[in-house]
């Protein structure tokens, strides 16, 4: 975890930014001191220079960068000096009057970056007032520096923006507080309101499942129904229930989701524009309104969106009883591995017999292929051997080694010879699957092939030829026992550690 | 009246399972996660336990090989899960489970397997 | 003249470094906010029920190692054997403890010494032992019992015996949320162009959280001080940035206390680097090279759920050795692969993600030090412009401000894990102090990182202390 926030302290970082414009106050006075030489030079008069009438030259703060480098620049410590007596503040509210009057009618230099915003004048008015308004109320020492600060802010436009970005920033700290509390109390009040209410309709339709009442009996208990809220609530008690419980509540559960017309709510949903919501709509529909749900499941079993789809397809499988899996005939798309285990599990849950995965094994797309080898192996449908074996020459590594699994589990015998022919040109992981199934169908003539691994180097498939060859059967078990006569192969913790069946 | 301990978490099939029982005339008692189970069964007698598999603190794997090794070693016990792959099924067994039932499953036919199991025990 | 332009040199580095980390942050929260919201929604539709009860549910083996944790060490076994997946197993591997952690866990789940011979395809200290348990119930915990060789070692010798396709690495005081395994495993299952290479989740703070039997109770706000700051950094580190590098594929580190990695790339890459304490993030870096050298696509994916909970140090003493570890680890990293700096054969890790690291996460301290010596220089010698100073120090905090009451507000909305108004406002309030009197420890541990790194040739994990969750009673 090394992602710190360095924002504190890169004020300092700022400083760079200050010591920046205080090289430019340095540059600045160094004109001041050789004002000839300086362009742009206007007399400006500084509201809180009183009696001095210091002619000094001013800049833009946007010139900064580029004149900076052009002007005649002596010695700091002359500059520091005249820095102090440009920010001299004597304030005399009398003077203000008689400056107003010997003002030049020309805007100020310092005004200039405002002109075109709002006019030099009325933005003199604003200073003064904001300085007149404030006196009476900041402590004596402290004046000054407020004073400076306006005139800073005012020459350099660039301060008041950083105090409206302060300012935001306070705001929206405020805001977000208030949007926590809020939204906390909010949270903490669904919570509760969701649990009441959940137990509420628990308690109801245990009753009507039960027979204890009639349905109408149970609507009338569920108390707010008629909200959307609510609504949501019922439908995750339904599906708690029908996840759980089969045999007659199933019936009952059906019945009770169309007498409150939640069928039509889902279908509803199912045409939202979010995602999220036709996913909850399509679910719904699968599970408690099965054949309204068929034609919009097809509709996305290509969707672009990776969950919908993802979805749809699962769907499927529960919706299409004669066919479960035939929208992998259409299918353009991927079909993930987490979608082809939820596939799996609904498929299991409903105890649908398993179709003849074989067909699909030509499909063009990986997964499909993967997905069918899979079934095949659980399902032990042994009928298309020849199929698997021609996916031992399939592209990809893992399509290889799922034939190769299928065949060891399967117990294809005449895919033997093939595997320890292709044994060397194989993946690591397919090489160990292949000494794996000489467990299962190997015998003699295996012998030569599991001893030259055992007599390699490699230690996991030395550890797999031993535990093919013991247990394959006697004579195997014999062989290596044998074999483990030689010392220099030193078989004798091999052979304890397959020995021991928690290895 | 045989005793029977539910150990489940979601509290709705758990009070589903014991409205069941109840109403077939045995007495029940619910708990939450394996270490409630444990604890309630030192102190209660019990004739018969149906636990979860995958329940908070200790799982049910554990509740039965603590059963079966330590004390009450004829207790019947049940499995009901969520979990159904193979490995699950057969580690309970081997653990010493007397039967096991996945879910979705039916109230009735618990009831039956639950009847079976007293009086094969006894 | 010279130092004039050094001057104006330094300052406009330094403005230019501070308006692009605080632009890269801003963008980086937007851009978490989506991704954040995007993955919210999603989480609440997945359905999990089908992975565990699945016989094809991917195997995953639990590394976990362990050093001198006898006090507490059967009862994080205990915890880590209830997760809620159907198909994995523990391998905790005891990095030769001085203590009785070994004769603890034989004890407790009855273990006796099994036959075994190492395949070590990853080259680590010796194995003196591999221990199964005799009772069935145990029949997928594994102890490895080694000569201490460090942390990274010690994960390398459980690569070497873990059977599963993928490996999680922990750290056994962690608590681990039962759903981890399924929900850390999920984006390896959902992509099929490309190869996903490693997950990882959200860390929190767990001081001050009722744990009872290693699971989590109640959850609460740390008391002290220090962990609280904690917890906000976390959130905005995790909430605000991770989730962007995860969105644009460009994640370099996956926390050490709790990530789900490919085996098979792993033991190609050759496991973790022993000789570096910053190993979690020096593997990734390592695999994503490797990805991109074998010409093959991948993906490092991130989970914002709160996956694991973590004890955090409530001490300045012991919390400054881990950043300074951090800060080490980092350098080690950044340095070992320092191919991978602009080097567009490395995509997007090469052009921006390294560099990111190098300016911003590395530099940061250094230039942040650099501008505060600076600035005392300036206000020593020159005139500092005091109205500006004050300005920009305001900007700069209500900024911070408000960027940590926004990562409280994402945590906020999308786990709250929170509820009462109290813990709200004790975060809150710690964001205002935070920069007073967290952050510039942070920079001084940061620093003494360097200095340990470059001068005084440092490297190791120093001291660490536990007091385990053990003592934390309701």
């Amino acid at each position: 975890m090394k992602q710190t926030l360095h924002i504190f302290v890169v004020f300092c970082c700022f400083q760079g930014f200050l010591s920046l414009t205080c090289l430019l106050n340095d540059s600045y006075a160094a004109c001041a001191t050789t004002s000839k030489s300086c362009p742009n030079s206007l007399p400006i008069i500084l509201p809180d220079s009183g009696k001095e009438n210091s002619e000094k030259v001013r800049k833009p703060a946007k010139a900064f960068a580029a004149k900076e480098k052009k002007a005649n620049i002596s010695s700091s410590l002359t500059n520091s000096v005249s820095s102090e007596r440009i920010s001299t503040v004597k304030s005399d509210p009398s003077q203000i009057g008689k400056k107003q009057d010997q003002e030049i009618q020309k805007p100020l230099e310092k005004y200039k970056v405002w002109e075109k915003l709002i006019g030099w004048k009325s933005l003199r008015n604003i200073e003064i007032k904001v300085i007149e308004g404030a006196k009476p109320y900041l402590p004596r020492s402290i004046i000054p520096l407020y004073i400076r600060m306006i005139d800073r802010a005012i020459r350099f436009p660039v301060i008041l923006f950083f105090m409206m970005l302060i300012f935001l920033f306070i705001l929206n700290a405020i805001l977000i507080m208030v949007i926590l509390e809020v939204s906390n109390t909010l949270k903490n009040q669904i919570e509760r309101y969701n649990e009441l209410y959940q137990q509420m309709y628990e308690r109801a339709l245990t009753g009507f499942l039960f027979q204890e009442y009639d349905i109408e009996t149970a609507v009338s208990r569920m108390k707010k129904i008629h909200r959307r809220r609510n609504r949501k609530i019922f439908v995750s008690v339904l599906f708690n229930f029908q996840k759980n419980l089969s045999g007659d509540s199933d019936q009952k559960i059906l019945e009770i989701f169309f007498r409150l017309k939640l069928n039509e709510d889902a279908i509803k949903k199912t045409k939202s524009h979010s995602f999220y919501r036709q996913i909850v709509g399509l679910r719904e529909l699968t599970n408690l309104y099965p054949s309204g749900a068929l034609p919009i499941v097809e509709s996305h079993i290509n969707d672009n969106n990776d969950e919908l789809r993802a979805e749809a397809q699962t769907s499927y499988v529960r919706l299409d009883f004669e066919e479960p899996f035939s929208f992998m005939r259409n299918l353009r798309k991927p079909y993930t591995r987490w979608t082809q285990l939820t596939a799996f599990y609904i498929f299991k849950l409903h105890k649908l017999p398993a179709p003849s995965f074989s067909e699909y094994l030509q499909s063009d797309l990986y997964n499909i292929q993967n997905f069918s080898l899979r079934m095949i192996t659980h399902f032990q449908q042994k009928e298309n051997a020849g199929e698997i074996i021609k996916l031992l020459d399939a592209k990809r590594d893992k399509t290889r080694f799922l034939a190769i699994k299928a065949i060891n589990e399967l117990g294809i015998q005449e895919a033997k010879p093939l595997l320890k022919e292709r044994f060397e040109k194989e993946t690591y992981l397919n090489q160990i699957e292949i000494v794996k199934t000489l467990l299962h169908f190997g015998d003699i003539d295996d012998f030569e092939f599991l001893e030259k691994i055992i007599r390699g180097n490699d230690v996991t498939l030395k550890i797999e030829a031993c535990r093919s060859m013991y247990f394959m059967n006697t004579s195997g078990m014999e062989n290596l026992l044998r074999l483990n006569e030689e010392r220099e192969l030193a078989l004798e913790p091999y052979i304890a550690h397959i020995y021991d069946p928690r290895n | 009246m045989k005793r029977i301990l539910v150990a489940e978490d979601n509290r709705l099939i758990q009070q589903t399972i014991a409205r069941k029982l109840i109403k077939d005339g045995f007495e029940v008692i619910t708990v939450n996660d394996g270490k409630a189970c444990l604890e309630k069964l030192e102190s209660n007698e019990v004739d018969l336990l149906i636990t979860d598999l995958f329940m908070p603190f200790v799982n049910g794997h554990e509740v039965i090989s603590t059963i079966r090794n330590e004390w009450k070693k004829q207790l019947p016990i049940m499995v009901l899960s969520a979990a159904g792959s193979e490995e699950t099924v057969l580690k309970a067994f081997e653990l010493g489970a007397d039967d096991y039932m996945v879910k979705p499953f039916s109230l009735g036919e618990l009831t039956v397997r639950v009847k079976k199991l007293l009086l094969l025990r006894r | 003249m010279i130092i004039r332009i050094l001057k104006a040199v330094v300052e406009n580095i330094i403005l230019f470094y501070a308006l692009a980390i605080f632009s890269i942050y801003l963008i980086l929260a937007i851009v978490s906010a989506f991704e954040l919201r995007r993955k919210y929604l999603i989480g609440k539709i997945a359905n999990y029920d089908a992975i565990i009860s699945s016989p094809f549910a991917p195997a995953i083996s639990v590394v976990a190692p362990a050093y001198n944790e006898s006090m507490t060490i059967v009862e994080n076994v205990k915890a880590l054997l209830a997760l809620y997946y159907p198909n994995f197993e523990i391998v905790v591997v005891n990095d030769g403890s001085k203590d009785e952690t070994l004769e603890r866990v034989i004890e407790a789940f009855d273990l006796e010494k099994a036959p075994y011979v190492v395949d070590y395809k990853i080259l680590c200290a010796e194995i003196r032992g591999v221990y199964k348990s005799k009772k069935k119930a145990f029949n997928n915990l594994t102890i490895i019992d080694k000569v201490n060789g460090g942390k990274a070692d010690a994960l390398n010798a459980g690569i070497n015996i873990a059977k599963g396709e993928f490996f999680i690495a922990i750290d056994v005081d962690s608590i681990i949320d039962p759903y981890a395994l399924q929900k850390l495993v999920k984006p390896f299952l959902e992509e099929t162009d490309k190869r996903v290479i490693a997950t990882g989740g959200v860390i929190r703070i767990a001081n001050s959280c009722v744990i009872k039997d290693g699971q989590l109770i109640d959850i609460n706000v740390p008391d002290k001080f220090l962990p609280r700051c904690q917890v906000i950094e976390y959130n905005r580190a995790f909430l605000m940035g991770r989730l962007a590098w995860s969105r644009m594929d460009g994640l370099l580190l996956i926390s050490g206390a709790l990530g789900l990695f490919d085996k098979e790339i792993v033991i190609n890459c050759g496991g973790y680097f022993s000789k570096t304490v910053g190993e979690d993030m020096e593997l990734v870096v390592r695999m994503r090279k490797y990805m991109t050298e074998h010409k093959q696509k991948y993906r490092v994916v991130y989970i914002p759920d709160p996956l694991c909970w973590t004890e955090a140090p409530s001490s300045y003493k012991i919390l400054g050795r881990q950043r300074n570890r951090w800060t080490r680890g980092t350098i080690d990293t950044l340095f070992l692969h320092w191919n991978v700096f602009f080097n567009p054969k490395y995509g997007f890790m090469g052009l921006i993600s390294h560099p990111f690291w190098v300016f911003f996460e590395w530099l940061a301290p250094i230039i942040e030090f650099t501008g505060l010596v600076y600035f005392v220089l300036i206000a020593f010698f020159g005139e500092p412009n005091w109205p500006f100073f004050f300005i920009l120090l305001f900007f700069v905090y209500f900024f911070s401000i408000v960027f940590s009451t926004y990562a409280i507000l994402y945590d906020h909305l999308a786990f709250h894990r929170y509820k009462k108004r109290r813990m709200i406002i004790k975060l809150v309030v710690t964001a205002w102090l935070e920069p007073f009197f967290f952050h510039p420890f942070v920079v001084y541990w940061a620093l003494s990182g360097n200095f340990d790194y470059f001068i005084r040739k440092k490297s190791g994990w120093g001291q660490m202390t536990r007091s385990g969750f053990a003592s934390k009673k309701a």
